[in-house]
């Protein structure tokens, strides 16, 4: 086992120990539950609604949740330690200092990743003996989604942690960073579109610039690919590039948001005193 | 073992080191002596790779700057906080220390270092001397034949510091290189094969400890009430290498090292009446090192 896969290990078993991991991983799987059987009961049927249409009602909800999650674990994690002193006893061993990023990196990731294929994964078996298996591929493309936008904050939040000083800087920068992720970038996309008149081609490009939105068209791409659905930037991009072209460039533009900032991160970490 | 060359570093404006070389050979106990914020903790930062700095270092052949890992593989480490994870027990410490080191667990420095029965003890329930002393045997993962100590001592008693200051003495003499750092000079002097003394990021002396001398100072700080005031004055102005210094309430007297209880002798057959006393631990006055027996840089 190399220093980095140790290190990866322990992150995930202080995730294991503490109490949010579970948390996360039973609030997902009430929340899937819990969304297919309103949808259910709002249509006057009975048991619990499928795949599709739970994964539909959970999309909002997700997307802000696991912004927020990555972001303080992945902002919390460096800053706190250097606050304690563990950084320092870390940085002393024999890893390099990307291999020490990484390795926390991966760690975070599987957690998260643990606890949402858990959540998700005790719901999608529920509905999949109540309801059938229609529309379980998609479910499960959705459960990738949102692994791999898990991972694109969890990156953005390494950053905000080798940037901060002080855990307190960096929860602050990543509740900032979230609010303006999921609430502020659809106005200023409506404002762009309202009041500057920009195209569908210039929302098309700015979407590009948040992950939570390249996120939600991906899924909407997956879920169902008409344009009543996507909206007019999705619209689009499946005229120009058609269904597969726009999922793989939603798919490379979300791993360029996790590659980008680990990248970022691994420069700035290596080029600075981390103490 | 350990070489630094032409090793400065800065913070802003502030120059944490100034143009440090020396060399460390294999084996041996080198205790780093200065006051707080002369250096110390800064250079072993350096040796580890923590700190960017201008010049060169490098453990076992191996380029600090360069090659870090292999560096570091070399070196085990005691912080002045040693911030272990307060939630793993004993052995989950040790155990994740090999797992960093690449190496299976050595679970007996448990035992060496008196934890056994605290094995399953989270590390957050320890004391600051056992906490201390699982550190050490962290640091022992992977048998590095490198030990770098930051002022280890500053939180435990005056018993458990002795037992560290005997158990680096060991390790020492078991042929590993011990490097302490540390601003208090009374038994690591005593152990130690050679010193080095850090004065605002200078390297002002680099030889053997027996060569300090008259450097190494000890205060003791007499609480009075106006009472005997004369008398303590005459004592202390009796006894040759003896400073006196005078604020309210109290007398201080700076001996040579190992002259305080011969200070306290004669205050107490003078009959003087003291409030309180209070001996402070022997430290180096760099101010007061004749160069010669040593390297002053």
């Amino acid at each position: 086992m190399t220093p980095a896969a140790a290190l990866a290990r322990h992150e995930l078993h202080q995730a294991a120990r503490g109490r949010w991991l579970a948390a996360f991983a039973v609030g997902f799987a009430v929340l899937a539950l819990g969304l297919s059987l309103v949808g259910l009961r709002v249509e006057g049927a009975a048991g619990l609604e499928g795949y599709g249409r739970t994964t539909a009602s959970l999309l909002n909800l997700s997307l802000t949740l696991i912004p927020l999650v990555a972001l303080l674990l992945g902002a919390g994690g460096i800053a706190g330690d250097r606050e304690t002193g563990a950084l320092e006893a870390l940085l002393a061993q024999p890893l390099t200092r990307t291999g020490f990023l990484l390795g926390r990196f991966a760690g975070q990731l599987a957690a998260v990743g643990l606890a949402t294929v858990l959540g998700f994964g005790v719901a999608g078996t529920l509905i999949g003996l109540a309801a059938g298996s229609s529309g379980g591929a998609q479910y499960l493309a959705y459960v990738a989604i949102a692994l791999l936008l898990a991972a694109a904050y969890l990156a953005i939040g390494t950053v905000v942690a080798v940037c901060s000083r002080a855990r307190l800087a960096a929860t602050a920068a990543a509740l900032s960073i979230w609010f303006a992720s999921v609430v502020l970038f659809d106005l200023a996309l409506i404002g762009l579109g309202a009041a500057a008149g920009a195209g569908a081609r210039t929302l098309a490009v700015a979407m590009l610039f948040n992950p939570v939105e390249i996120a939600r068209l991906l899924t909407l791409l997956v879920l169902d690919p008409g344009l009543e659905m996507l909206g007019p930037v999705g619209g689009l991009l499946t005229a120009r590039l058609g269904g597969a072209g726009t999922a793989a460039l939603l798919f490379a533009a979300l791993s360029a948001w996790i590659a980008g900032p680990l990248a970022l991160a691994a420069t700035i970490f290596e080029s600075r005193d981390p103490l | 073992m350990i070489t630094v060359r032409g090793l400065s570093k800065r913070f802003g404006r502030v120059a944490a080191l100034q143009n440090i070389s020396t060399e460390i050979p294999p084996g041996g106990f080198v205790v780093l002596l200065g006051a707080n914020g002369a250096g110390k903790t800064t250079l072993l930062r350096c040796v580890l790779g923590l700190h960017a700095y201008e010049g060169a270092v490098s453990v076992g052949g191996h380029d600090v700057a360069r090659d870090g890992p292999a560096a570091r593989a070399l070196v085990g480490y005691v912080p002045q906080r040693p911030a272990l994870p307060g939630e793993l027990t004993c052995v989950e410490v040790l155990d994740l220390w090999a797992r960093l080191r690449a190496t299976a667990p050595r679970l007996e420095w448990l035992d060496r270092v008196g934890l056994t029965e605290a094995a399953s003890t989270p590390a957050r329930a320890l004391s600051g001397g056992m906490r201390q002393r699982l550190a050490l045997a962290a640091a022992m993962q992977g048998d590095p034949p490198v030990l770098l100590f930051d002022e280890p001592a500053a939180s435990l008693d005056v018993a458990a510091r002795r037992a560290l200051h005997r158990d680096l003495a060991a390790l020492s003499a078991a042929g590993r290189t011990v490097v302490l750092s540390t601003h208090l000079a009374a038994e690591p002097l005593a152990a130690a094969t050679r010193a080095l003394v850090l004065d605002r990021g200078r390297l002002v002396y680099d030889g053997a400890p027996s060569a300090l001398g008259a450097a190494v100072r000890q205060r003791v700080v007499f609480t009075m009430n106006g009472t005997g005031r004369d008398d303590l004055r005459a004592v202390i102005g009796s006894r040759p290498g003896v400073q006196l210094d005078e604020s309210n309430g109290t007398v201080v007297a700076t001996t040579p090292a190992g002259q305080a209880f011969e200070l306290l002798a004669a205050v107490a057959s003078a009959g003087i009446p003291a409030l309180a006393v209070r001996v402070e631990e022997p430290s180096v006055d760099p101010a007061l090192i004749v160069t010669a027996g040593g390297q002053g840089s």
